[in-house]
């Protein structure tokens, strides 16, 4: 007995060409008119819903029509600012860091996200300084200059000393 | 095209989805769902489109209806917060996706 009670057919299977169209967003609902079963009164073919699902893309996060992605950066190029080149979905763009940029920063780049036929999405970059998984000991001995000469305390608020 | 693709009128609501017009107009007079052309076809139901995403609310609150006997006002506000659920839901997916790539190693996302 199917599901909805409507027809006693069983289910067939056929294969479909779909045209997904533009600006089509995660969770979105499409409609197949007459594509579906048969009708229980009137006789004519139901529709068949696709419930789109967007699979999560290796670089960038989708929300709405803005999409993310997130920018590694060295710790030296979050402090002296480096240009450097950020894929985009259509092709790569230029991207400049000014010196003393923070993890976690977030900017906005106009008109670079999903597209639909009314708007386009943004794209935001957010930065993450990175720290290499091995630290030569020429790096050490520059760190170590530094840390000799530099008085930045990113913990002067708590109450306890380092 | 699209037109065919997100929406779906009332007459097509009955014939299609087997749904009772009354019961159309219930689910729309608590606001469980609203017609893209409200605004304009206010008493003229005959004439609603909906939007293709919320033909499933509109099934769910019959479900509910039928199944649970409660009232309208109670079958909107469980759908509100089943919509509500299901936005936070979602944000935190994409939060939770976001965090994995800050904190942890990869800013390449892989399942």
């Amino acid at each position: 007995m199917p599901a909805d009670g409507f027809s006693n057919e069983p289910p067939s299977k056929k294969h479909l060409t779909v045209k997904i169209p533009q600006g089509v967003i995660d969770g979105a609902r499409i409609r197949l008119k007459g594509q579906g079963k048969l009708g229980h009164n009137s006789g004519m073919a139901g529709d068949l819903y696709l419930h789109i699902r967007v699979v999560p893309h290796p670089l960038f996060d989708v929300s709405g029509h803005n999409i993310t992605i997130t920018v590694p950066l060295t710790p030296w190029e979050a402090a002296l600012g480096t240009k450097i080149i950020v894929p985009t979905l259509e092709g790569k763009i230029n991207l400049t860091i000014p010196p003393n940029t923070q993890s976690g920063e977030k900017s906005r780049i106009k008109g670079k996200g999903l597209k639909t036929k009314t708007a386009n999405g943004d794209l935001y970059t957010i930065i993450k300084v990175v720290m290499p998984a091995k630290t030569s000991e020429n790096a050490k001995q520059l760190w170590q200059e530094l840390a000799a000469k530099e008085a930045f305390n990113p913990r002067e608020e708590w109450s306890v000393q380092s | 095209m699209n037109e065919k693709l997100f929406r779906i009128s009332f007459d097509e609501l009955c014939q299609l989805e087997g749904i009772e017009g009354h019961l159309i107009i219930e689910v729309v007079e608590y606001g469980i769902v609203v017609p893209l052309n409200k605004a304009k076809e206010k008493s003229n139901e005959k004439q609603w489109l909906f939007d293709t995403g919320n033909l499933h609310w509109i099934k769910k609150a019959l479900r509910l209806h039928h199944d649970l006997e409660i009232d309208w006002v109670a079958i909107a506000m469980v759908i509100d917060l089943m919509q509500q659920k299901e936005a936070l839901q979602k944000e935190n997916e994409t939060y939770q996706r976001q965090l994995e790539r800050f904190i942890t190693g990869d800013t390449h996302y892989t399942e």
